[in-house]
């Protein structure tokens, strides 16, 4: 089961259940600024019993997110330690730094349009009509890792 | 076999220390009538002691010093009546309703899960003080034997078979709750126990007094025998309080609920029941009148609802009290009675008790209990409505959902039906199909210009952003509800944009709803044909 603190109400239901997110097993916060974003995230933590709790500051400016005290990162830390419960922070910068056990940097490549002519713009945007988006990439770089010390051979 | 009967003396008196209980142990007094002719009609043996007598006013009552007065409850009578009730019914499943003050029970079959008759009138005794009740408790082979004795004797009693006329030959005949013209005529006579009435020759005494005497004669000697007559459990699980004066802070509100829902809940628990749903009904003071008009009979003024009525339903039946205690609290915290209180009933809807059995290799889950607590808490925090599960309607309309209450899987059959996240040992991967990117919708949907060239989007602006168009893929056309009122058509495109850099202007009310300044990105924009505009619903992420 999950939870999703939504900082800025931007979870679509549809595309979630379509990429096969089961929806009766989400429960979802909508928020309306960081601050109701991260109490509520304390309070899902202080609950307990969650596989995976998201909190979602993509939408929310980074010059906000950054006076998020790093105390606060350090709570959210300790709250989930011992416990089976994945705290997934989204958010534009890594603000959590050494209180994040992985930090992720997640890139888009370019997206994909499936064409019954050649893919090349100048075709695309005459014929709007006879192509679909596709998607696109997802590149993630790993920029810091402590699950990947810890299982390294001996 | 053998019977239990539970008394409880001076039972008005304990019905209003039970919803007070800081007056146990004290002297204590009820006076009852129209005022202000107040008298006493009730004081346990503690105020009969310092001198109050029945009939006394209330006035000359409240002389007596260390003697607590207190308006009669009927109320409250009603409810210890209930909870003695329980009290029966949490170990025997055949109870007889034999009086306010009293019931009995058959306790054949139990001592192979109580224990022996002891024990079961030792347990009774203690579960009546949980229940805040001071009872006899008395145990007989002969139903009329226990019922009297209860009456009589203090504590508990056990009376075995044979032993009925000895035992009962100390009591007061009054303890047989003769008609008081047959007590008057037993008095005149110097017949004053049970054991003189019992040796007082039948036939005689049925000539003088009738079936009465007879009656009488038969209790007296323990002969008189006649079945249980079962009573119903009452589904109703209810408690009240009424306060002499108003509250209005939640402080001292929370701490009487609390107590309330203590004894709710051992009701509940003494009949394996559980609370689904809390129903509190507040009594509220009523305001003074705002404006009061010269030359009317009755002012007039603002009308408020003098009671405050919530449910607390929950989503599997509960009987922790202090879980309940938090619920309420959050609940009135949210939306507070609009004035002081000066009555509280709580009601509890009886539920079986859930039954869950967890799994070594299941994942985790929140405790229902827990989770309910966290969910109050956070539609505290949030609001009601911006909490809970997604639900897609049966619409076509676009962006269509709404948000259920969320409940947490109901056992290992509702987690049997879902596949398995790892089978086999490998990852399950959702079908190609199915790999979709992320999709971030705007709330509200911000509006948009978009020019067309050919019919086709070449360059749009939005939320202060301006840029090209690269790639397109549309118009998708839905459309629907065409009979009602908010009918909808929208031509859907995908664009791929890229952004000026020279762009830099963004408007302060959306600056929060797209703070990143991309260099390009895909969008979804749609023309909504019966607005006759342009919105952006939102970015592929």
């Amino acid at each position: 089961m999950c939870a999703l603190v939504d900082g800025r109400d931007g979870f679509d239901p549809h595309s979630a259940e379509a990429a096969g997110v089961e929806l009766r097993q989400l429960l979802w916060v909508r928020c309306r600024n960081i601050d109701q974003a991260l109490r509520a995230t304390d309070l899902l933590l202080q609950g307990g019993g969650f596989g995976l709790i998201a909190l979602d500051l993509s939408d929310i400016p980074p010059e906000t997110v950054r006076y998020v005290p790093l105390n606060a990162w350090f709570r959210f830390r300790r709250a989930v330690e011992d416990t089976s419960t994945v705290l997934l922070l989204l958010e534009q910068e890594s603000n959590a730094k050494t209180c994040a056990s992985l930090v992720l940097r997640l890139g888009a490549g370019p997206a994909r349009w499936s064409t019954t002519g050649e893919a090349r713009a100048a075709r695309l945007l005459r014929h709007p009509a006879a192509c679909l988006l596709d998607g696109f990439e997802v590149r993630a770089e790993m920029l810091r890792s402590r699950v990947a010390i810890e299982s390294k051979p001996k | 076999m053998a019977f239990a009967s539970i008394y409880v003396p001076d039972f008005l008196v304990q019905a209003v220390v039970r919803a007070e209980p800081a007056l146990r142990g004290r002297a204590v007094a009820l006076v009852d009538g129209t005022p202000p002719l107040w008298s006493v009609v009730a004081a346990n043996e503690a105020a009969l002691q310092a001198g109050i007598e029945l009939g006394l006013a209330k006035a000359q009552a409240e002389q007596f010093r260390g003697v607590e007065i207190r308006p009669r409850s009927q109320g409250q009578e009603k409810i210890a009546h209930a909870a003695l009730l329980d009290l029966g019914w949490s170990v025997s499943p055949r109870v007889e309703d034999t009086a306010p003050d009293s019931v009995a029970l058959d306790l054949a079959g139990l001592n192979s899960l109580f224990g022996s008759e002891e024990e079961i009138a030792r347990r009774l005794a203690q579960r009546a003080s949980g229940f805040g009740l001071i009872a006899h408790v008395a145990v007989a082979a002969n139903l009329e034997v226990a019922i009297h004795a209860a009456r009589g004797f203090p504590g508990i009693t056990l009376i075995p078979p044979g032993e009925e006329s000895e035992r009962l030959g100390s009591l007061p005949v009054g303890v047989l709750s003769p008609a008081a013209e047959v007590l008057e005529t037993l008095e005149r006579w110097g017949v004053r126990t049970c054991g003189a009435l019992a040796a007082l020759p039948a036939l005689e005494l049925s000539e003088r007094l009738g079936q009465e005497g007879i009656r009488l004669h038969e209790l007296a000697r323990g002969a008189r025998s006649r079945s249980l007559a079962l009573a119903e459990a009452d589904p109703i699980f209810e408690e009240e309080m009424a306060l002499e004066y108003g509250v209005a802070e939640l402080e001292p509100l929370a701490f009487l609920l609390g107590r309330l829902l203590d004894q709710l809940c051992a009701r509940l628990a003494a009949r394996s029941l559980a609370a689904i749903a809390v129903r509190s009904r507040f009594d509220l003071e009523t305001r003074f009148p705002k404006k009061i008009r010269r030359g009317k009979k009755e002012p007039r003024g603002e009308s408020a609802s003098s009671v405050y009525e919530k449910v607390l339903a929950l989503p599997v039946p509960m009987r922790n009290s202090k879980m309940l205690l938090q619920l309420l609290r959050l609940q009135l915290q949210a939306s507070p009675p609009a004035a002081p209180i000066l009555k509280i009933v709580l009601a509890a809807e009886p539920a079986r008790p859930r039954t869950a059995q967890g799994g070594l290799f299941l994942p985790c889950s929140p405790d229902p209990e827990k989770l309910e607590l966290t969910i109050a808490r956070l539609a505290n925090l949030v609001g009601d409505a911006n909490i809970g599960s997604p639900e897609l309607p049966d619409t076509h309309r676009p962006g269509e959902f709404r948000t259920s209450r969320f409940f947490p899987p109901r056992g290992t059959a509702d987690r049997r039906k879902e596949e398995p996240a790892v089978a086999n040992g490998e990852l399950r991967v959702p079908p190609a199909g199915r790999q979709g990117n992320g999709f971030r919708i705007f709330r509200p949907t911000p509006p948009a210009s978009v020019a067309l060239h050919e019919g086709h989007p070449m360059r749009v602006s939005f939320c202060g952003l301006r840029g090209d168009v690269t790639a397109a893929s549309g118009p998708w056309r839905t459309s629907g509800d065409w009979w009602r009122e908010d009918a909808w058509q929208h031509d859907e495109w995908d664009l791929e944009i890229h952004f000026d850099s020279s762009s830099r202007r963004r408007e302060k009310t959306l600056r929060s709803l797209l703070p990143r300044e991309p260099q390009h990105g895909l969008y979804r924009f749609y023309y909504d044909s019966v607005a006759g505009k342009w919105f952006v619903r939102g970015a592929y992420d």
